[in-house]
C-alpha cells in the first residue's frame, strides 16, 4: 500500500514542479528510487518505534521475564530499522540533532550509565517532556539498550520503580521523534527542495543530489571501516590493541547486525527490487564493469562479515576470529576505495576529501 | 583590553588590504608560513616561561608560585590555540600535535584521582595506573620501569596499553598537575590542587611529592623541546624543513591546506568536538580545558587563529603585528562582496566567542564553559549554541570564498558532525 502510493506522490510532485510526465530525466531516476527507499524506511522505523512504545506500556504494567524478552526483541527491530537509515546524512535528520536524540555513540567513558543512574536516583517525575530537555545521551536507542540489556539494569525488580518511568518516557519520546522525522520526509515542500536544489554554475540539480547520495553512502562505509570495526579492533591506536567496549551496541551483542543492516540499505540503493538503482544507472552510462564491481564489492563485505562467529565485542579479543575480522575490515576498505576511485568518476561526480583520506 | 587590541588589528588589516591590492598567491602562502613561524615562536617562548615558573614552584612550593605557574600555563595557551589552525592540512603538525594537546585524558594514569568523580574509558588498563605513585607498572605481559621520570619515558607512555585516553604529556597533563581534577561537575569552580602537593618531605599532600615534581618538570621540558622542533619547521632560515616543502608546492595546493585547516578547525573540531558534543550531552567530561576551566579562552583563540589566516595577520605576544599579503586580498580582488561577507562572518563569530569569554570572566558571578553546558542552563547553552551556529555559518562562507579563488575541492573535516 505504502509502496504503491509513493510513486504517485512523487509523480504528482514532479508534475507540479516541472514539465515531467512519465519521462523522469535519466540522471534523476536513481534519486527517485533512493528517495522512495528513504521514505519507506522512515515509515518502517516509525511503525516499529510505536510498537516498541506500546510494548513498553504493557511490560511496565506488569514487568515479567517474557515481557522483558519481548522488549529486547522490539529494541532489536527498532535498532535494525535505524541502522538501515543511518547512511542518510541530509535532510530532516540534520535538524535539531535528531540523530543524536535517536542514538548517541560512541560513549567511550560510559557517561551514559552515570547520566541514567543520576535520573533514577533523582526525585523529579520522569516524562517524555523532561527527557526531551535532558542530555541527548539518555534519549533514544543507546539509553534503551542500557536499560534492557546491561546486567546492572536489566533485572525485573528494577523495572518496578523509576526505571520503568524512564523506559516509558524514552520509548514515548523516541516514537514521537521518529514519527516527526518520517512526516518531514513526506512533506511536499521538503521533497520539492530535495528534488530541486538551488543550482550551482556548471552543475545540474540531479548531479548535486546524486553527489549528495553518493557522499552519504561513502560516509557510511567509512564509518563502518573506521568506527564500527576500526575502533574495537584498536586500529586507531599506536599499539593496535582491541577494545570490545568500543563496538557499537556491545551491550546487546548487536554490533554486527547493525553493520549488516547498514550494508543492506546500500545494497538496495545499488540494486532495488523495483525501481532504478545505481547498477542500472551505471549500465545506462555504459559503465558495465563498474556496475558489476559495485555488486561484487558489496557482496564481498557481506560474505566477509558472515565469517565472524562471535559477537564483535568478544571476537576482537579472540585469536580464532582475527582472520575474519581483518578480512571484513579489508573488504570495507576496498568498498570505500572503489566508491571514491571508480564509482564516483564513472558517474561524473567529484567527492570532497575528509579526515579519513589517507588512513 | 584584548578587545581593544583586536579593533586595532582590524584597522591595520583594512589598511593593508587597500595597500596590497594585486598580491600573488605565492606571497599569500609565504605570509601563511610567516604567521606559522611567529605563532610557534610565541608558543615556544611562553612554554619556556611556563617551564621557569614550574621550576620555581618545585623549588619553593607556595600559593604564590603555584598561581604564577597556572598564570603562565594560561598565557602559553594564547599562542598555542592560535596555532591549531595549522594542524589540519599540514601533516607535520597533525602527526606531532597529539603529544602536546591530546584530550580528553584519563588522568588517573598520571596521579591520584577521586574515584567518585572519575569517569575513564571502558577497558583502559592504564586508567588508574598512577605513574606518580608507582615506580613500575605491569601492563599486559610487560612490566615498565618508571623509576626515572624523563621526558622520553613520558612520551613513550602516551597511548599506553592501546588507549588514546592515556595521555601522559602535553598541555592537558600539565594542566592536571597544576589544577587537579575539577570535582564541581557543572557547578562553579575549577580544579583545586593544593601547592602542598609539591612540598617535599613532611608537608607533602597527595603522596609522592618529589615524583610529582619530577613528572611536572619532565612534561614541561618535553613541551619546550616539541615546540622548538615545530618552530624550526616553519623557520625561514631552516633548510629542508616543512616551510621549504610548503613553499615549493604549487600555490593552489598550499592554499587548499590553508583553507582546509581553517574550515576543519572551525567546523569539525571547534564547533563539533569541542562544543557540540559537550553541549548536547551536557557532559563536562568533554570540556576541552576541564581542569583549569580556561576553555572559553581556548575556544576564543582557536577562532582567532582562523581569522589570522584569512586576514594575513597575527598579533604577537610582545604586541607587534605580523601582517602581509592575505587570502582576503585574493578574495577581494575577485569579489569584494564575498570578501566583505567573510569579514562580516568573522566579526559575528568573534563576537559570539567574545561573549563566551566575557560571561566566563565577569566578576559577578562568572559562568564558565562547564556551567554553560549544564542541563537547564538556558542562558549558558544559548551562548554556546550561538558560537556553534556562527562557526558553522563562517565555515560555509569560507567555502564560498575558497571557490571564488579557484579552490573547488574543499570539504572541511566535519569530524562526522552534521549541523
Amino acid at each position: 500500500m505504502r509502496v504503491k502510493l509513493f510513486p504517485i506522490v512523487i509523480g504528482c510532485l514532479l508534475l507540479a514542479l516541472s514539465a515531467c510526465k512519465d519521462d523522469i530525466p535519466e540522471a534523476q531516476r536513481w534519486q527517485v528510487t533512493a528517495t522512495r527507499q528513504i521514505v519507506d524506511d522512515h515509515q518502517t522505523f516509525a511503525r516499529l518505534a510505536q510498537k516498541q512504545r506500546e510494548q513498553a506500556e504493557s511490560f511496565c504494567a506488569s514487568p515479567g521475564a517474557h515481557g522483558l524478552k519481548k522488549m529486547q526483541m522490539r529494541w532489536q527491530d527498532s535498532m535494525d530499522a535505524w541502522q538501515r537509515l543511518q547512511w542518510v546524512r541530509f535532510g530532516p535528520i540534520t535538524r535539531d540533532n535528531v540523530d543524536w536524540k535517536l542514538q548517541f555513540w560512541p560513549d567511550k567513558k560510559n557517561i551514559l550509565q552515570r547520566k541514567v543512574q543520576e535520573i533514577l536516583n533523582g526525585a523529579d517525575p520522569i516524562t517524555a517532556e523532561s527527557l526531551s530537555r535532558a542530555s541527548v545521551m539518555v534519549q533514544g536507542l543507546s539509553a534503551q539498550e542500557l536499560l534492557l540489556f546491561d546486567p546492572a539494569f536489566a533485572e525485573l525488580e528494577r523495572f518496578k520503580g523509576r526505571q520503568c518511568d524512564l523506559l516509558l518516557a524514552n520509548t514515548r519520546l523516541t516514537a514521537r521523534v521518529v514519527k516527526r522525522l518520517a512526516e518531514q520526509w513526506q512533506d511536499k515542500d521538503w521533497l520539492q527542495e530535495w528534488f530541486h536544489p538551488a543550482p550551482r554554475p556548471g552543475v545540474t540539480a540531479a548531479q548535486i543530489r546524486n553527489g549528495e547520495l553518493l557522499d552519504a553512502m561513502l560516509t557510511q562505509v567509512e564509518k563502518i571501516k573506521l568506527d564500527k570495526l576500526g575502533e574495537p579492533l584498536g586500529l586507531k591506536t599506536r599499539d593496535k590493541k582491541p577494545n570490545g567496549y568500543f563496538a557499537e551496541s556491545w551491550r546487546s551483542q548487536h554490533s554486527l547486525a547493525n553493520i549488516r543492516h547498514n550494508l543492506q540499505a546500500l545494497q538496495q540503493l545499488a540494486s532495488p527490487a523495483e525501481g532504478y538503482g545505481l547498477f542500472l544507472l551505471l549500465k545506462d552510462k555504459q559503465q558495465d564493469a563498474v556496475a558489476e564491481e559495485l555488486i561484487i564489492r558489496l557482496d564481498n563485505v557481506e560474505l566477509a562479515l558472515q565469517q565472524i562467529q562471535l559477537p564483535l565485542r568478544e571476537a576482537v579479543a579472540d585469536a580464532s576470529q582475527q582472520a575474519a575480522l581483518q578480512a571484513s575490515h579489508r573488504s570495507v576498505g576496498e568498498l570505500a576505495s572503489f566508491i571514491k576511485q571508480k564509482l564516483a568518476p564513472a558517474l561524473g561526480l567529484t567527492l570532497g576529501f575528509n579526515s579519513s583520506d589517507g588512513d | 583590553m584584548r578587545k581593544l587590541v583586536w579593533n586595532l588589528a582590524l584597522v591595520g588589516v583594512l589598511f593593508s588590504s587597500a595597500a596590497q591590492a594585486g598580491v600573488t598567491e605565492q606571497q599569500v602562502v609565504e605570509q601563511y608560513a610567516n604567521i606559522g613561524h611567529a605563532v610557534y615562536s610565541d608558543a615556544l617562548t611562553t612554554a619556556k616561561n611556563l617551564q621557569q615558573k614550574i621550576d620555581a614552584l618545585v623549588a619553593q612550593p607556595s600559593v604564590a608560585t603555584l598561581q604564577q605557574a597556572r598564570d603562565a600555563w594560561k598565557q602559553a595557551r594564547v599562542p598555542y590555540q592560535q596555532s591549531e589552525v595549522f594542524r589540519f592540512g599540514n601533516p607535520v603538525v597533525d602527526e606531532w600535535e597529539g603529544q602536546l594537546n591530546a584530550w580528553p585524558l584519563d588522568e588517573g594514569l598520571i596521579d591520584y584521582v577521586d574515584a567518585s568523580h572519575y569517569h575513564h574509558e571502558m577497558g583502559n588498563e592504564g586508567a588508574t595506573a598512577n605513574i606518580i605513585a608507582n615506580t613500575s607498572l605491569k601492563i599486559g605481559a610487560e612490566t615498565l620501569d618508571l623509576r626515572n621520570l624523563t621526558p622520553e619515558l613520558l612520551a613513550s607512555l602516551n597511548e599506553l596499553g592501546g588507549s588514546e585516553a592515556n595521555v601522559a604529556t602535553g598541555y592537558h597533563a600539565i594542566e592536571f598537575l597544576l589544577w587537579g581534577q575539577d570535582l564541581n561537575g557543572s557547578g562553579p569552580g575549577a580544579g583545586n590542587r593544593p601547592y602542598t602537593d609539591y612540598v617535599p618531605g613532611k608537608g607533602c599532600t597527595g603522596g609522592n611529592c618529589e615524583r610529582r615534581a619530577a613528572y611536572l618538570k619532565a612534561a614541561a621540558a618535553l613541551l619546550v623541546s616539541d615546540l622548538a622542533f615545530m618552530e624550526q619547521q616553519w623557520s625561514a632560515t631552516g633548510k629542508d624543513n616543512y616551510r621549504a616543502q610548503l613553499l615549493a608546492q604549487k600555490p593552489e595546493s598550499a592554499m587548499t591546506r590553508m583553507l582546509f585547516g581553517m574550515g576543519s578547525l572551525a567546523l569539525g573540531e571547534l564547533a563539533g568536538e569541542r562544543m557540540k558534543v559537550a553541549l548536547e550531552a551536557n557532559s563536562p567530561e568533554d570540556e576541552h580545558d576541564c581542569f583549569s576551566d580556561n576553555t572559553h579562552y581556548s575556544h576564543f583563540y582557536n577562532a582567532k587563529g582562523i581569522e589570522n589566516i584569512y586576514l594575513g595577520t597575527y598579533q604577537r605576544i610582545d604586541g607587534t603585528l605580523v601582517k602581509g599579503p592575505a587570502l582576503a586580498d585574493l578574495v577581494a580582488a575577485k569579489s569584494a562582496q564575498t570578501d566583505a561577507a567573510v569579514k562580516t562572518r568573522f566579526t559575528s563569530a568573534m563576537a559570539a566567542l567574545q561573549k563566551m569569554v566575557d560571561t566566563a570572566e565577569t566578576a559577578q558571578p562568572p559562568l564558565k564553559f562547564d556551567q554553560m553546558i549544564g542541563e537547564n542552563n538556558t542562558q549558558g547553552q544559548a551562548i554556546v549554541r550561538d558560537a556553534i551556529a556562527q562557526l558553522v555559518a563562517l565555515t560555509r562562507q569560507i567555502e564560498a570564498a575558497a571557490k571564488v579563488i579557484g579552490i573547488d575541492n574543499l570539504s572541511p573535516d566535519t569530524a562526522d558532525h552534521t549541523f
